[in-house]
């Protein structure tokens, strides 16, 4: 028995019928052929590794634990929403910067994870980053540098552009 | 067959909701944030399950003062943590505690209080804090409400007291004049469950010595465990006894992780430090 769903996905609303064991996960990389984000460490099973994060309603969630059915009427943004026509966001611009990324398979969930930080605290301290990225693993970079990305990002975001 | 529900129920009201769960008794399962029935699907144990009851339009999603606090099922753990009804009491940051125990901030954005307690898993912390300050879970079912105490609902792993048509909707806290409380989670990396955990609550005379109180123990035990303080003394002079009783207390589980003997000897340490923060905590905070 499916059930219908509509919600706004990175600023645009879609209808899907879900069943009610998929995850939202599948939803987004099956049906809605976004691959942005992952699946990864933990099979989706106990939740934890956090590449498969998105943001509802400015939450950051896992989307491999979530039913799809929950997001019905709801706003999600997945890393397809992160950057914009005129160019990448200022997080995204940072972890290349910074050197963030390796093999690349954790930064989708890292950056949803740092952009909900970042919209609810723009200048936060080293124990609140960690705290936020306490639910992404990273096999590769040993965090230091995605920790200086996202202070990068900060720091950038809170001064006008242009601005010295 | 492996966890794949094909039914899924949205009762709209409470009444609703206990007719719906007696239908589908012995094959559906109550679904609030997802994260243990996510967590357990390839376990097995959810394979009878055909059919997932989600209580999210009863509007269970909330905190309010009565005497003491009542929290809605649904409430998720990040919106409890920042309440200002929680974290202005003292008596109350062993919850806090609890919910920063959970490693990601995504699970604390997912999870809720009902589905924590429901779920019955010694190895969860917020329990074992709710366990020392004595609350009470409100279940609702055909015969209408009912309350709880909570060490009472827990009882045993995964198999909360309920009736097949019963649901919790509320979990109420009394309030705990001159008390602090604190938690402690012992484990051997970040992402893991306790290995063994203690929540205390201290309530103390205006010289400074214990009036009452209580210590709730939970990690890889098969039913968390509570110990009274005892009243006229200090802190500090207990601390050595109340770790001697934990370990005599308890009868630990033996896994990969430790080793029962290692968990006794745990259960000494966390309820030691529980005591010690929830004390150091009504002197400084
Ligand atoms: S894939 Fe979702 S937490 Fe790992
Ligand atoms: S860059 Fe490889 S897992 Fe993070």
């Amino acid at each position: 028995m499916s059930t219908r769903i509509s919600f706004i996905l990175n600023g645009s609303r879609v209808t899907v019928d879900v069943e009610p064991w998929e995850s939202l996960l599948d939803v987004i990389r099956k049906k809605l052929g976004l691959k942005g984000t992952k699946l990864a460490f933990c099979r989706g099973a106990c939740g934890g590794c956090g590449a498969c994060t998105v943001i509802i309603d400015g939450r950051a969630v896992y989307s491999s634990i979530l039913p799809a059915y929950k997001v019905d009427g709801r706003n999600v943004i997945t890393i397809e929403g992160l950057a914009s026509p005129e160019g990448l966001h200022p997080l995204q611009e940072a972890f290349v910067e910074a050197g963030a990324i390796q093999c690349g398979f954790c930064t989708s969930g890292m950056l949803m994870s740092a952009k909900a930080l970042l919209d609810e605290n723009p200048d936060p301290s080293d124990d609140e980053i960690k705290d936020a990225l306490r639910g992404n693993l990273c096999r590769c970079t040993g965090y230091v540098k995605i920790i200086e990305a996202i202070k990068l990002a900060s720091k950038r975001m809170r001064r006008p552009a242009g601005g010295g | 067959m492996p966890f794949k529900p094909s039914k899924l129920l949205l009762p709209t009201s409470m009444d609703d909701a206990a007719e719906v769960l007696s239908e589908n008794a012995g094959h559906a399962v109550i679904i609030a944030g997802g994260t243990t029935i996510y967590g357990i699907k390839y376990s097995g144990l959810l394979d009878h399950v055909d059919t997932v009851i989600d209580l999210s339009k009863l509007g269970l999603d909330y905190l309010k003062e009565e005497d003491g606090i009542a929290i809605g099922a649904y409430t998720t753990f990040i919106d409890i943590a920042r309440s200002s009804l929680i974290r202005s009491h003292r008596e109350f940051m062993a919850i806090v505690d609890a919910i920063r125990a959970v490693p990601s901030r995504q699970l604390r954005n997912m999870a809720t209080i009902g589905g924590s307690v429901a779920s019955s898993l010694p190895y969860y912390d917020l329990p074992v804090a709710l366990t020392a300050l004595d609350a009470r879970i409100r279940i609702y079912g055909r015969s209408g409400r009912k309350e709880v105490p909570i060490l009472e609902f827990l009882e045993a792993p995964l198999k909360p007291k309920l009736m097949d048509h019963e649901f919790v909707y509320e979990i109420y806290i009394p309030f705990h004049e001159g008390s602090s409380s604190a938690h402690e989670k012992f484990t051997i990396n970040d992402f893991d469950y306790g290995i063994m955990t203690a929540s205390a609550l201290l309530t103390f005379s205006r010289d400074g010595r214990i009036e009452g109180g209580s210590i709730a123990i939970g990690g890889g035990i098969p039913n968390l465990v509570t110990l009274d303080c005892v009243k006229g003394l200090r802190p500090e002079e207990m601390i050595d006894e109340v770790a001697e009783l934990a370990r005599k207390e308890v009868s630990p589980i033996e896994d990969y992780k430790a080793s029962a003997d290692y968990r006794r000897y745990l259960a000494g340490v966390v309820a030691a430090r529980a005591l010690r923060r929830a004390a150091w905590r009504y002197r400084e905070q």
